[in-house]
């Protein structure tokens, strides 16, 4: 089963971090598929070096496809190079979103 | 024969005060112009994203917006619980559509009960919620 | 098409609409035969605590009251881990809610997520 999430807020101020982090870590090992879309405050997940990069990075290496949309990143003088690696900055975020959530994903939870 | 899906937006928060308005908007255009059928159902205080005469000099302007994707076909309701409470609703309802009178919204949006919403999430083939 | 819905609150109760919104659109879903799902997290967890008396003290609705409204046929569930954080015991919420740890959380969205609703 395909399980999208969509973020919108910020890490360390949303207790939803964790619900999503824990989540996505369980249903990785149970075998699901899991993307996770950072839009809004939420691009600063991908940031690196702060405290909950190594979470991210394990959902990376696990399979996590994580996706992190460019003009929020660049309104907020994010630069890509100070990403985690291998998360993707797709062209057209918003066109990669709804095709996974009503062509692929059977699960999108909204955090 | 394949039928066109539906995506159903929940929009929780007010404009200006969220970019997740602005986002739910960006959704529901993307939506619509990959050929998909979108629904916006507006509840607590994304009910004042319809009101008309918004006026802001630096921010996208979200009255322009709405009204330009109404005409593109996003269909759009607020909840009379939430509409009422924050003086929207002007009367009763009107049998016929099920709407609540309202002169402050832009056309095409309407007043309507939470019913409504579970009857778009009945129809539709996905469900997101945006806001705090 | 949506058959059936998980609603999974995550704010305290009184202090934000988000809770009453969360049961309403429930109620809402129930009478239009929705196979509803609650599930409290984070913060959410608060709203199921009980002898709760909002009407007298502050005029709202009493959440606890909406809580006994949806169930059944709506199941109510709460996030173990959550409870742990806040000190909240079993003993300290409604009588009509099921404790759950990640694995059943995942197999509620699962089973019942088809629509995923978050307050």
């Amino acid at each position: 089963m395909r399980v999208v999430f969509i973020l919108t807020k910020s890490p360390q101020n949303s207790g939803n971090t964790k619900i999503c982090l824990k989540n996505a870590l369980l249903a990785r090992s149970q075998g699901y598929d899991i993307g996770i879309y950072l839009l809004g405050d939420a691009v600063f997940f991908a940031k690196n070096q702060q405290n909950i990069a190594n979470d991210l990075k394990k959902l990376l290496a696990s399979g996590c496809k994580l996706f992190v949309r460019k003009e929020d990143l660049v309104a907020r003088g994010l630069k890509e190079d100070s990403l985690i690696p291998d998360v993707s900055v797709p062209s057209d975020f918003y066109d990669l979103l709804i095709t996974d959530i009503m062509e692929k994903s059977e699960r999108v939870i909204c955090l | 024969m394949s039928t066109t899906k539906t995506l159903t937006i929940y929009l929780l928060t007010g404009p200006y005060t969220s970019q997740c308005t602005d986002i739910a908007l960006d959704i529901a255009e993307k939506a619509l112009n990959k050929g998909y059928k979108a629904n916006l159902f507006l509840y607590m205080d994304a009910v004042h994203v319809p009101k008309k005469g918004q006026k802001t000099l630096r921010f996208p302007k979200v009255e322009e917006r709405l009204r330009k994707l109404i005409s593109i076909g996003l269909r759009v309701k607020a909840c009379v619980r939430c509409a009422s409470a924050r003086g929207y609703v002007e009367g009763e309802q009107d049998k016929e559509t099920g709407t609540f009178p309202t002169t402050q919204y832009v056309n095409g949006a309407s007043i309507t009960s939470i019913y409504d919403f579970s009857d778009w999430i009945k129809e539709s083939d996905k469900v997101i919620t945006l806001g705090e | 098409m949506v058959n059936s819905i998980l609603i999974m609150i995550t704010k305290a109760p009184y202090g934000r609409e988000n809770v009453y919104g969360g049961l309403y659109t429930a109620i809402a879903c129930l009478e239009r035969k929705l196979s509803v799902t609650v599930v409290l997290v984070n913060d959410g967890v608060y709203s199921a605590m009980k002898g709760q008396a909002s009407y007298k003290t502050l005029g709202y609705p009493n959440i606890e009251d909406l809580f006994y409204a949806l169930f059944p046929p709506a199941k109510i569930f709460v996030d173990q881990s959550s409870m742990d954080e806040r000190g909240i015991q079993k003993e300290d919420l409604i009588e009509i809610v099921e404790v759950i740890d990640e694995e059943e959380l995942l197999n509620r969205i699962r089973e019942h997520g088809e629509a995923i609703i978050t307050y």
